[in-house]
């Protein structure tokens, strides 16, 4: 609930939630570090279709938890949106749940920008350098379609805030393209978005053939949108992407024609 | 009877066809997100009234028309959304709620929620994969939305089963009926079940568990 405390600050309730699959790992602390942060009320685990103990220790910890809708690979954008319905908090807080080094401060940072005002969603990046998808994929694809967007270091990152709100104004990309089609979406909206320094991020490493997948899908959902928002010709995207092969752009039924 | 049902996709269609068949002059108002859905559910429904409805905005709506609404259905494409209305209806004494599971796996979240009536199509897919596939099964026709039992068909497959089953069914003293091999109905005498026969028992869920562990090592 939202209530004016001393001078202009705004508190709010915040929600974090953690998309997370075979996470036993982690589980537990990341609940309860979530707890720790202030102004959180509630941590949801939405869970890819575990196999481990992920779910029985989130329950055990206070989450609350949901099976992500569709159990589609991968179905990051799914749990995102579950979590984002499922939440009652003024606030949406999306975290990886295996960040090594997750800490209350960390979620904190992301959130006290929308709690003082000064931003409605907050994208975090780390002081690490950008990945490999980020520079070779999304940053040049920015860059051309979106440039306003291009000063994002780390359009990608998957820690996120923002007002619940404004979550539901957009879709959710299923797959990988979820972060960015969020990004791009929302400044469509006229969100107010800041990038905020989270510091450092000690965090798992894809390996190489892991990201084609998610380079595509990142890729597809930038163009996607520039077709949409008349960035590129409809009916020349179409001609040149049949070569590429089976796309799907979404715009069956859409009205984008 | 007056209905909301909630989302305009798939599992919303079979939801609101059925609806319309069981009661035609009963009233459906289906809630959806997005306006180039409503548009389509008005052409497809045009019995309906379909309304469009942001996100945070159904609750609202719903406890401000709770004492007009006898069925609420939440049928939409994320499971998140149909715990989250199905608990707000129930709160509002909705006189019965029924939320349509897109994820199979959800089903013990929603009864650990208190929402009883729960549809949930992936169900059959188990129970048929399990009668054609394995050897010996128990295999769930109908489940009782409010008890926990239903209608079972278990495949007598050789003598040691037959006589697992008729033991079951006499110690228990259960409804059942057989059908063989060639789709005859046989009356229901315990001598008259053979082997290949199918035999459907109405019992709870307990039972058939403890049937179960009795033939297969370890329960199934």
């Amino acid at each position: 609930m939202i209530s004016l405390l001393h001078g202009f600050r705004i508190f709010m309730d915040v929600t974090v939630v953690f998309p997370s699959r075979n996470r036993e790992k982690y589980v537990a602390r990341a609940v309860r570090t979530a707890f720790k942060a202030k102004h959180v009320h509630e941590v949801i685990i939405v869970d890819g279709g575990s196999s481990d103990n992920t779910v029985n220790i989130a329950l055990k910890e206070g989450a609350k938890v949901i099976i992500q809708s569709n159990l589609v690979y991968p179905g990051k954008g799914v749990a995102m949106r579950d979590g984002a319905y499922l939440s009652s908090g003024d606030i949406v807080v999306f975290v990886d749940i295996d960040i090594a080094n997750l800490t209350s401060q960390f979620i904190e940072k992301l959130y006290m920008p929308i709690m003082r005002g000064e931003a409605e969603f907050v994208k975090g990046c780390f002081e690490r350098a950008a990945g490999r998808v980020t520079e070779l994929v999304a940053k040049p694809l920015l860059r051309m379609f979106y440039p306003e967007l291009a000063k994002f270091k780390q359009p990608l990152s998957g820690e996120i805030a923002g007002l619940r709100k404004i979550f539901y104004q957009v879709e959710f990309e299923n797959g990988w393209g979820v972060d960015v089609g969020l990004l791009i979406d929302l400044y469509n909206k006229g969100v107010k978005i800041i990038e905020e320094d989270l510091g450092f991020k000690e965090h798992e490493m894809k390996p190489l053939h892991a990201l084609t997948d998610m380079a595509y899908q990142v890729a597809e959902a930038i163009l996607k949108r520039a077709i949409r928002d008349r960035k590129i010709d409809e009916s020349w995207a179409k001609r040149y992407l049949s070569t590429v092969g089976e796309i799907d752009l979404g715009m069956e039924g859409k009205g984008y024609a | 009877m007056r209905s909301i049902v909630i989302g305009g996709g798939h599992s919303a269609y079979f939801v609101i066809t059925t609806l319309r068949e069981i009661d035609p002059k009963g009233r459906i108002i289906i809630i959806e997100f997005t306006s180039e859905k409503i548009e389509m559910l008005k052409k497809t429904f045009p019995y309906a009234e379909a309304i469009q409805q942001s996100v945070d905005r159904v609750e609202e709506y719903i406890a401000e028309n709770r004492s007009l609404i006898d069925v609420l259905v939440s049928a939409t494409d994320s499971d998140a959304l149909n715990l989250r209305y199905a608990k707000h209806s129930i709160k509002n004494e909705i006189p019965m709620v029924i939320a349509v599971l897109n994820n199979p796996l959800n089903e013990p979240i929603f009864i650990k929620e208190n929402i009883r009536c729960l549809i949930n199509p992936y169900k059959m897919i188990t129970s048929k994969v399990k009668e054609i596939v394995n050897k010996f099964s128990v295999n769930t026709v109908y489940e009782f939305s409010r008890i926990n039992g239903g209608i079972y068909a278990l495949k007598i497959e050789d003598t040691r089963i037959l006589r697992k089953v008729q033991s079951f069914i006499l110690k228990k003293n259960l409804p059942f009926f057989t059908i063989s091999v060639d789709g005859k109905v046989r009356a229901s005498s315990i001598k008259n079940i053979e082997i290949g026969d199918v035999v459907y028992v109405v019992c709870v869920d307990k039972n058939i568990r403890d049937l179960l562990e009795k033939i297969v090592e370890g329960g199934k």
